[in-house]
């Protein structure tokens, strides 16, 4: 008997320290799965194994966090200009705010791994959380007083980080805009205008018999054409300079036939920096294998599941279409509403017009021209073009989308209205908007009221 | 192997499996049957009934509460944060989730002091029918506590390990708490042959926890 229980005892101890094994073991990256709370939010899911993605320390705990949410966020934010930044709460007359809410915070707002609780954008309070601070407006706007408690940010009115198009101001200055502006043109890309800015000056142009290719690696000739009509010919870009070395001996930089997305970085840095913050190259980023489209959570084409996300899935090699990439790349994978609307959209017309010269560049609407628009930024008082390869940052609350892509065309009360219906969005646009956001309109009537008390002020 | 060889082996399989099944349905109508005894047996008086019948409770409310935290979804989050009572805070707010669990583990740890009484004889105030009371009570109360710890998330991964080990670990306790307190009515060898089913289970679930809850607490931390 009593050996029986001591048996026991040895057992149960073996055992334990076998389990303890192994999960120590697990613990130290190696099946990091087993540790995972809970489903990962949408806009992590891809990154949900690299956990030291945002768990960057053991041990770390909220400081740890934050900083991970800044370093892949924090230009994001600032190029937003957030209305509700970390300053606004560390000034002491908003500490009894800070009481009720701790907006200092990310993960107040933005818990990961809590699927019963995320919402839109990855918001894990409740809707009403304004009312926290905001709790006066009901009261002190008569405009405000029937609107629901929840309604602040879902409504098309307000948007807590990325105000830009919905501030007061803003709205007043755009009242009585025409819903679609007659002329309009996005502004020119030109990249080799951004390479000079950056230091590197232009090459003279390439063409067929110029290629590089290493002897015995006989390119096909089909590549070597596809490649000489393109703007890596055009500007002096040759075989080896994406490659690598056509000299055997040189182990450096060995020439590899399919070279990674750090070719492409070595001309195209902010354009990669923006792919690997967004979700299609998020993936890459982390060290993971590349996202496909298959492991995506939105509707996509059987056909495409497999397909690896780097550069070269939009940017097919050697034929750099911009065309295609703007387009056809998109229309390949993604197989939604929105997108499969676009070809009878009035967007995708006014496409077609362009690319087959009917019509002026920068007339027509591509996905990219919304989803991966032309932003226009200065260096050294020359204002340059680029296009921003994060897809993410203007996508949600669609709002985001309306100062830097849709004002280009179309007013702002035409713009809300078109990205609050949800219906309309689904059509990809084609049809007149049948919500109406009554911001534009409650901004003019104060605006009206402000005017007339100051005319009677003595 | 041949033919004959193979028709004899499947005969016997075929006869132990068989005997074992029906064997089986012996000893579920010999429970069965048990059970409806031990409903027709006088019951003892005074203080021994007392304490008898507060251990089926304890057992019969630990049961109940199992079945609640396998049986009804999770606890939906509040809509609202300035109206109602916003229970799921419990749930939420990570310092009140680490009260709970840290209560969790107290109201384990407590419990477990049944397993040092039985094995040092020194410590022997008041009664071992006591103590077994205060240790089903006290694993009722922690169900309780894992509601508001969990609000009745089952969670993945290792949490669901955890929550199930746990669930178990309840579950053959409150098996064991309702046969312990009615053995005395019933003194019949199947009714101790189901105890010690019910002592082993209990026994052998324990052995996961401490290296669950450890690694529940640690990567609570870690990450």
């Amino acid at each position: 008997m009593r050996k029986k229980r001591w048996a026991s005892w040895i057992g149960w101890g073996i055992l334990t320290v076998l389990s303890g094994g192994y999960l120590t073991y697990a613990l130290w990256g190696q099946n990091e799965g087993l540790f995972v709370i809970g489903q990962t939010s949408d806009g992590h899911y891809q990154i949900e194994l690299a956990c030291n993605a945002c768990h960057t320390e053991p041990f770390g705990g909220g400081t740890v966090l934050q900083d991970a949410c800044i370093e892949c966020h924090g230009e994001e934010l600032k190029s937003a200009e957030d209305s509700h930044p970390k300053r606004l709460f560390t000034d002491p007359r908003n500490a009894d705010r800070v009481a009720a809410i701790d907006a200092k915070r990310c993960v107040t707002c933005h818990q990961e791994h809590r699927p019963g609780m995320t919402r839109a954008m990855g918001v894990t309070i409740a809707d009403d959380h304004c009312m926290l601070c905001h709790a006066g407006v009901r009261t002190e706007r008569p405009s405000h007083r029937d609107f629901p408690t929840t309604s602040c940010a879902t409504g098309g009115c307000h948007n807590y980080h990325d105000n830009r198009a919905l501030y007061e101001d803003f709205l007043i200055k755009h009242l009585d805009q025409a819903a679609t502006f007659p002329q309009a043109t996005l502004p020119p890309r030109d990249l080799g205008a951004v390479l000079l800015a950056t230091g590197k000056p232009p090459r003279p142009p390439l063409g067929r018999a110029q290629q590089d290719a290493p002897l015995g690696l006989s390119a096909h000739p089909r590549l070597i054409t596809a490649w000489s009509v393109t703007a890596h010919a055009r500007g002096g870009i040759n075989c080896t300079d994406c490659h690598g070395s056509k000299a055997a001996s040189d182990k450096a930089t060995p020439w590899q036939d399919k070279p990674g997305a750090n070719a492409c970085r070595e001309c195209h840095e902010t354009e990669s920096d923006g792919f690997e913050r967004g979700k299609h190259g998020m993936r890459l980023k982390h060290h993971l294998p590349p996202m496909t489209p298959e492991s995506a959570r939105q509707p996509m084409k059987p056909a495409s599941a497999q397909k690896d996300l780097t550069c070269n899935s939009c940017h097919r090699a050697h034929r750099y279409d911009t065309n295609w990439a703007a387009v056809a790349a998109c229309t390949g994978c993604h197989d939604d509403r929105h997108t499969r609307a676009y070809r009878q959209s009035p967007h995708a017309r006014l496409w077609q017009r362009e690319i087959t010269r009917q019509d002026r560049p920068g007339s027509g609407v591509s996905c990219a021209t919304c989803h991966l628009p032309r932003e226009i930024f200065r260096r050294e008082g020359q204002s340059l073009v680029r296009i921003q390869h994060n897809q993410n940052q203007n996508l949600r609350p669609n709002e985001k989308m309306a100062r830097g892509v849709c004002l280009t065309c179309h007013g702002l009360g035409f713009t809300l209205d078109a990205l609050a219906d949800r219906t309309l969005i689904d059509k990809n646009f084609n049809g007149q908007p049948k919500r109406q956001v009554r911001s534009l309109e409650m901004a003019e009537e104060r605006n009206v009221a402000s005017l007339k008390s100051e005319e009677k002020r003595p | 192997m041949n033919l004959s060889k193979a028709n004899y082996e499947y005969s016997v399989n075929a006869e132990t499996l068989s005997r074992r099944r029906q064997k089986s349905v012996q000893s579920t109508l010999r429970l069965a049957h048990l059970f409806v005894r031990r409903a027709a047996t006088p019951k003892p008086r005074g203080s021994d009934r007392r304490a008898g019948d507060s251990l089926v409770h304890a057992s019969i409310a630990a049961a109940i509460l199992v079945a609640v935290i396998l049986c009804t979804g999770p606890m939906a989050y509040s809509e609202s944060l300035i109206e109602g009572l916003q229970i799921d805070r419990w749930w939420r707010d990570g310092v009140l989730m680490q009260i709970s669990g840290y209560t969790l583990l107290g109201l384990s740890a407590i419990g477990l002091s049944l397993s040092v009484r039985k094995r040092w004889r020194r410590l022997s105030r008041y009664s071992f029918r006591t103590w077994r009371l205060a240790h089903a009570v006290i694993g009722a109360l922690s169900l309780i506590v894992l509601i508001a710890h969990s609000g009745l998330h089952l969670g993945v991964g290792l949490n669901l390990l955890l929550m199930l080990n746990y669930l178990g670990l309840a579950s053959a306790g409150a098996v064991l708490g309702y046969l312990t307190a009615t053995d005395g009515t019933v003194p019949s060898p199947a009714w101790q042959r189901w105890k010690q089913r019910a002592v082993s289970l209990h026994l052998w679930l324990f052995w996961l926890f401490p290296v669950l809850t450890a690694f529940h607490i640690l990567t609570v931390y870690w990450y």
